[in-house]
């Protein structure tokens, strides 16, 4: 294989990368998406990447790596869908129930909860139970079975979830349930709970194996779909999609298992920042990823980012493992707007795309982040997305005028600046979430911004924040498709098996290790990894007896030893201390989960380099940009990136246009390109 | 080393836009400080239910920021600061490091503490230099602190059958913790191993958070922070003002009863006269009922919170809960009586008292101004069987605060099976109650028809079920307005009261006779099936869609039978 390809599909486009890996050659395309049928537009941009990279129809042993929205757009958009649930008798109002409580404004008599995905009338009762060893107390009514399911057809039930109660301990009783509605609901696709994750907490549960069943047939069918379409093409290879916990999976995985494609498109982004913090020597990082709706921070330490099994996708909860990123409304298309108390709020609330940003000219009356950026003169409105827009100034006076200057009794200025630092404020606050919030103190990692509007506001986080380091991407608004091309395939394992670990029988734990390494490296030959190119990883999650959230500490490699227990038990006491501020020494300490990771060889870095060039870029030009406060403008230089060669260095204040982003440089940074053409900048007194 | 505070106004002025991202980063620091004890708290009333709250205060003690956890502990932290430091701590004795707890609810000698010995609440002051600038706090419901039963659940009579008084103390004193009084505290609990985790928890949780209060100080300077917490203090002052002058001037009285089947010698009645005066208001007392021999008095500090909460509730909800939300407000509570206890009144379950001024205030509130209430709501619900581990013989509890249906309002239904106003705690997963309390659930199902019939209809309650499978097991139950059910606003309809009834469909069945009880002592394998009440309906019936009508009854929250009796409705010709 030579040539990869990775797609990545947003709300309104689609970014296409191509590698060849003959040559190192690396080509990017941008196309809209398509969103009746997603693959007719990434077929057409893959048909134009793969002509524009040369290679013609007999030349396509193509690699083939997606990334998509898909799952969450389904779930937001076709609430109505006719699902069934199958719980045990006595439960099914569980999933409507959730965990009963009021957040975030507990004095808001208005608020309501989120409506289930599965209405009441579709939600059925099985006569079981299964205690929480796996004993059963009761066993599986069949006649009732077989009577729920056919309510559930006549209903017009499309898919079939079922959530067991401690199914988790015991899937038998699911299981038969599969079998039985393969005779009453022939065609229908079941989801069982103890198939995509065995894991306690009911509601999490049911609501994960709903949210499974609901996008399953539109995905099976978008799966199937493509990959015909790419087939037809002549893309061969076994296609692959990224899923939510940072690897890839072969579509036909994905295809029973769709809930672990959540968040795909921004846990691209973070494999992508991190495949290159890795390759420039960067091993600790926060990721920045800002589009136009909402901005994405994650944390990566040793080159690892974390995880959580405490996810939410559109409000529901996912117990699957998937990275753990923290999202907040405030992307460009954020609007600025004043409240009835004369406070200035940013976001949630987006322009969108249409109307967009005042300065889009399209009729967006209200300011927005991108306006502020426009007016404070760090954005170019000649040379916006490669001068494909036109940013209208007069608009966006008119909006910041209006809806926040006057109001507040400031100038447009000062209102542009305020509207800037209240974002980049709550993108702190994100920033901090991620964290100090595990204990971890930012200002020893590096800033990677990306996304398009990341390189706008990294340096002034990182200063805020007082970290000194700042990366960014050669091309920003790529990170998410090439993290396609830089994941591993991979594929996790969990075993809930608590016990103290001052009792643990080695050759017991090892054992249970074992059979989860076998398993692994099964699913990874499955999706055509060699062998040799498998790699496994081992975890426990530990925590002090009693309570409920724990901490993943990884397992040296190598034999499990009394020595290695011990010195695992010394580090969780640390770790503990370090998350939470105090540690119990004599308190006993639990292994919750085992933990298995397989991962295929991390595939070689898809950026091309370039010789290094010490000439001094010139600018193109010097702009009035807006810093700090309203009365002090000043001309700063304002640098193409394309002109930039690799080994060169900017000092600020500067901006650099990309083709597809802007970023800012304040005073007291230096930037140097290193040889992929990714910016280091630097706070110039380190 | 000398000690300044910050008093009166400050030097600085503020813009709006720093003001907007002190106050984003303040409530921010109150929800990792909550975060953080739930993530690291082992008893099961922290970890799942996540009864646990934080603060933030100003160097004067005033109300700066919360995070969104529990109404009723939030609006209590601050009455106990000013307590402490008024008759304990006064502002000179802090010192860098401190962590000041207690849990006595007649600290200082009134009832403005604590509401009940189980909530643990603990101060950090924070420093800027030498200048106290601020506390953090958190206010923790502890899972057992040695009172007659675990978990002080039963019917106590007095303060002293509650488990172990701390009066305001030093935990940790500049930086080191008292091994003494640790020593005493878990000597007293049946659950020492699960109290010292989450005290020392709690105490790391506010040291934790008074580094990033202080970060504010470091960011921004002192003036300019000070400054701000002094505009948002005036500004949810001015906000309050403005939405109370918006309500017609007038005196509402409303009444409501509780333990109204007999219980425990009531019915007892609350009384409320609430007079709107321009931009201030009064909530009073007077002709409340006496308090009992019995743990459902509300402390002083209890009633305030309650009120503060439904103030919010009925003004603006986004105005940020700061001290200056409170300042138009005053209260009048007799003192010894039910909405004012006095030393040695029993008050575990002051929720009961509190749930009440909630429906109380709302009821009054319909007079002056009917689109800002919410119809009655199922009011104060504890389910809790405790029996040793079937295995393990370690104490196992299984518990909730149980939800059940919501009041409806002038624009919507109630909600189906909530937790309920004041208190806000997330019901524990089943598959975690069993892993720990030896239980079977049978049914955690909506309760069809429980909901109040009206324009709105009120959210429907909440059927539970379970089997004891441990031995000896006690039980607790508490669960209001069995008789006088919640009731309907605007020609809403009452919604059902619920019940609690003991092996149910068995010739062993019992329905209970009285829906608040003591402590009992149930058999091995007897099931406890809990009704919890629906909310009440808002507006006419007559006036409800029919489309409404006809998907209740696909939904089976209303039966084509109710449908016919209710709102004159038939399914059938429709």
């Amino acid at each position: 294989m030579t040539v990869q390809i990775g797609v990545d599909t947003g709300g309104t486009h689609t970014d296409i990368v191509l590698l060849d890996r003959a040559d190192g050659s690396f080509h990017t395309l941008k196309v809209p998406t398509t969103p009746e049928d997603l693959s007719i537009g990434i077929l057409s941009g893959v048909t134009r990447i793969l002509s524009e990279a040369g290679k013609d129809e007999s030349d396509r042993d193509v690699a083939f790596h997606y990334g998509t929205t898909l799952v969450t757009n389904i779930i937001v958009e076709e609430q109505d869908l006719p699902i069934g649930l199958l719980t045990t008798e006595g439960f099914r109002d569980v999933l409507a129930i959730g965990r009963a409580v009021r957040k975030p404004n507990i004095y808001d008599i208005h608020w309501r909860p989120q409506p289930p995905l599965v209405p009441r009338a579709l939600r059925r009762g099985v006569a079981e139970r299964i205690d929480y060893k796996g004993r059963v107390v009761t066993p599986l009514d069949e006649a009732s079975a077989r009577e729920q399911m056919r309510l559930l057809r006549e209903r017009g039930a499309i898919a079939v979830a079922v959530c067991l109660m401690n199914a988790y301990a015991n899937p038998a009783h699911e299981q038969r349930l599969a079998e039985i509605a393969a005779e009453e609901l022939p065609g229908v696709p079941v989801t069982l709970s103890s198939d995509v994750i065995r894991e306690f907490r009911e509601y999490e549960r049911t609501s994960t194996t709903v949210l499974n069943a609901f996008v399953l047939a539109p995905m099976i069918e978008h799966l199937t779909r493509l990959a015909g379409r790419l087939e037809a093409d002549g893309v061969r290879r076994t296609p692959f999609i990224m899923r939510g916990n940072g690897g890839i999976m072969s579509f036909d995985l994905a295809k029973n298992l769709p809930a672990a494609v959540t968040h795909s498109g921004p846990v691209a982004g973070i494999v992508g920042g991190n495949a290159l913090a890795r390759a420039s020597g960067v091993t600790n990082a926060v990721t920045f990823d800002m589009g136009g709706t909402s901005s994405d921070v994650a944390l990566i330490s040793d080159s690892v980012p974390f995880s959580t099994t405490r996810g939410k996708l559109a409000g529901y909860p996912v117990l699957l493992p998937m990275l753990d990123l923290v999202t907040i409304g405030a992307g460009g298309g954020s609007i600025a707007w004043v409240d009835n108390g004369g406070g200035l709020k940013v976001g949630p609330r987006s322009a969108g795309s249409v109307p967009g940003p005042a300065c889009y000219g399209q009729g967006g009356e209200n300011p927005s982040v991108t306006d502020a950026n426009l007016l404070c003169g760090r954005l170019n409105g000649e040379f916006f997305l490669n001068g494909d827009r036109v940013l209208r100034k007069d608009c966006a006076v008119k909006a910041m005028r209006e809806k926040i200057a006057e109001p507040l009794g400031m100038s447009v200025e000062e209102a542009a600046l305020g509207v800037l630092a209240i974002a980049e404020a709550h993108m702190v606050n994100a920033i901090k979430l991620v964290s100090v919030q595990r204990g971890i103190d930012p200002r020893g990692y590096t800033l990677i911004g990306f996304g398009g509007a990341g390189p706008l506001h990294a340096v002034g986080l990182a200063d805020a924040i007082g970290m000194n380091r700042v990366l960014i991407p050669a091309a920003p608004g790529n990170v998410s498709a090439s993290g396609l091309l830089a994941a591993e395939v991979r594929h996790d394992m969990v075993r809930t098996r608590v016990q103290p670990i001052d009792g643990v029988v080695i050759p017991e734990i090892a054992e249970e290790f074992g059979d989860l390494v076998i398993d692994a490296a099964k699913a990874l030959r499955d999706q055509g990894v060699e062998p040799e190119d498998i790699q496994v990883l081992r975890a426990v999650d530990l925590r002090y007896r009693g309570q409920a959230y724990e901490l993943t500490l990884p397992v040296p490699v190598g034999d499990l030893t009394v020595e290695v227990l011990s010195a695992m038990t010394v580090r969780f006491h640390d770790e503990h201390e370090r998350v939470y501020g105090y540690r119990l020494d004599r308190h006993p300490i639990e292994i919750v989960n085992l933990r298995v990771t397989g991962t295929s060889r991390p595939p070689a870095l898809p950026w091309p380099s370039f010789p290094f060039d010490e000439k001094v870029p010139s600018p193109v030009g010097m702009r009035r940009v807006l810093h700090e406060s309203a009365g002090t403008a000043a001309d700063w230089p304002v640098y193409r990136f394309t002109e930039i060669p690799a080994g060169a260095g900017i000092e600020g204040p500067a901006i650099v246009e990309y083709p597809g982003s802007t970023c800012v440089i304040l005073p007291g940074w230096t930037a140097r390109w290193d040889a992929w053409r990714h910016a280091h900048i630097v706070k110039s007194d380190n | 080393m000398t000690i300044q505070t910050h008093t009166g106004p400050a030097a600085a002025t503020v813009n709006p836009i720093t003001l907007e991202i002190v106050r984003n980063a303040l409530t921010m620091i109150a929800e990792q400080i909550a975060g953080r004890m739930i993530r690291s708290g082992s008893s099961y009333i922290i970890k799942e239910m996540e009864d646990c709250s934080a603060a933030l205060f100003d160097g004067q003690g005033r109300l700066l920021a919360e995070s969104a956890s529990i109404p009723i502990h939030l609006n209590c932290i601050g009455i106990t600061l000013k307590t402490v430091l008024e008759h304990y701590f006064p502002l000179d004795t802090w010192r860098p490091g401190d962590v000041v707890i207690t849990n006595d609810p007649y600290a200082g000698g009134g009832s403005l503490s604590s509401h009940h010995t189980n909530d643990i609440i603990a101060f950090h002051p924070v420093f800027h230099g030498d200048c106290l600038v601020g506390f953090t706090a958190l206010n923790v419901h502890h899972m057992d602190i040695g009172a007659m039963w675990m978990g002080t659940r039963g019917w106590g009579v007095e303060i002293w059958q509650e488990g172990l008084r701390i009066p305001p103390l030093k935990l940790i004193r500049e930086g080191g913790l008292d091994e003494s009084l640790m020593a005493l505290i878990l000597n007293n609990s049946r659950v020492p191993r699960i109290l010292e985790n989450d005290l020392l928890g709690e105490a790391a949780g506010i040291k934790v958070g008074g580094e990033e209060f202080l970060d504010l100080f470091e960011s921004y300077g002192g003036d300019i922070v000070l400054a701000c917490f002094d505009e948002l203090i005036r500004q949810s002052e001015a906000r309050t003002r403005a939405e109370i002058s918006a309500i017609p001037d007038g005196v509402y009285e409303h009444e409501e009863t509780i333990l109204d089947d007999g219980a425990k010698g009531g019915p007892y009645k609350l009384r409320l006269k609430m007079t709107v005066k321009g931009d201030e208001v009064t909530f009073d007392f007077t002709g409340t009922d006496p308090q009992i021999e019995g743990p459902i008095n509300a402390p002083l500090s209890a009633t305030m919170a309650a009120t503060y909460y439904v103030m919010k509730c009925i003004t603006d909800p986004d105005i940020a809960n700061t001290e200056g939300c409170n300042a138009p407000i005053t209260i009048i509570a007799p003192s010894g009586s039910l909405v004012n206890a006095k030393l040695p009144a029993a008050c575990f379950q002051r929720m009961i008292v509190c749930h009440s001024i909630v429906d109380l205030v709302m009821g009054a509130m319909a007079q002056a101004a009917p689109a800002r209430a919410m119809a009655d709501s199922c009011g104060c619900l504890y389910n809790s069987t405790v029996a040793p581990h079937l295995e393990t013989g370690e104490i196992g509890v299984a518990s909730e605060v149980v939800p059940g249906g919501i009041g409806a309002t002038a624009y919507g239904d109630g909600i189906d099976v909530m937790s309920c106003h004041v208190t806000n705690c997330p019901i524990p997963p089943i598959e975690a109650t069993e892993i720990e309390a030896p239980v079977l659930y049978l049914r955690r199902e909506f309760a069809s028809d429980s909901g109040g019939a009206g324009r709105w209809r009120g959210g429907v309650g909440q059927i539970l079920e379970y089997k004891v499978l441990g031995e000896k097991p006690l039980f607790h139950h508490t669960s209001q307005k069995s008789v006088i059910t919640p009731q309907g606003m605007m020609g809403g309809q009452a919604a059902d009261g619920g019940g609690w009834i003991i092996n149910r469909g068995t010739d062993r069945e019992r329905r209970l006779e009285y829906a608040i009880g003591d402590v009992e002592f149930l058999t091995q394998g007897d099931t406890v099936t809990h009704i919890s009440p629906g909310g009440g309906g808002y507006g006419d019936p007559a006036g409800r869609e029919h489309e409404r009508i006809l998907a209740d009854i696909d939904a089976e929250l209303v039966s084509p039978e109710a449908a016919r009796r209710d709102y004159g409705f038939d399914p059938v010709k429709a």
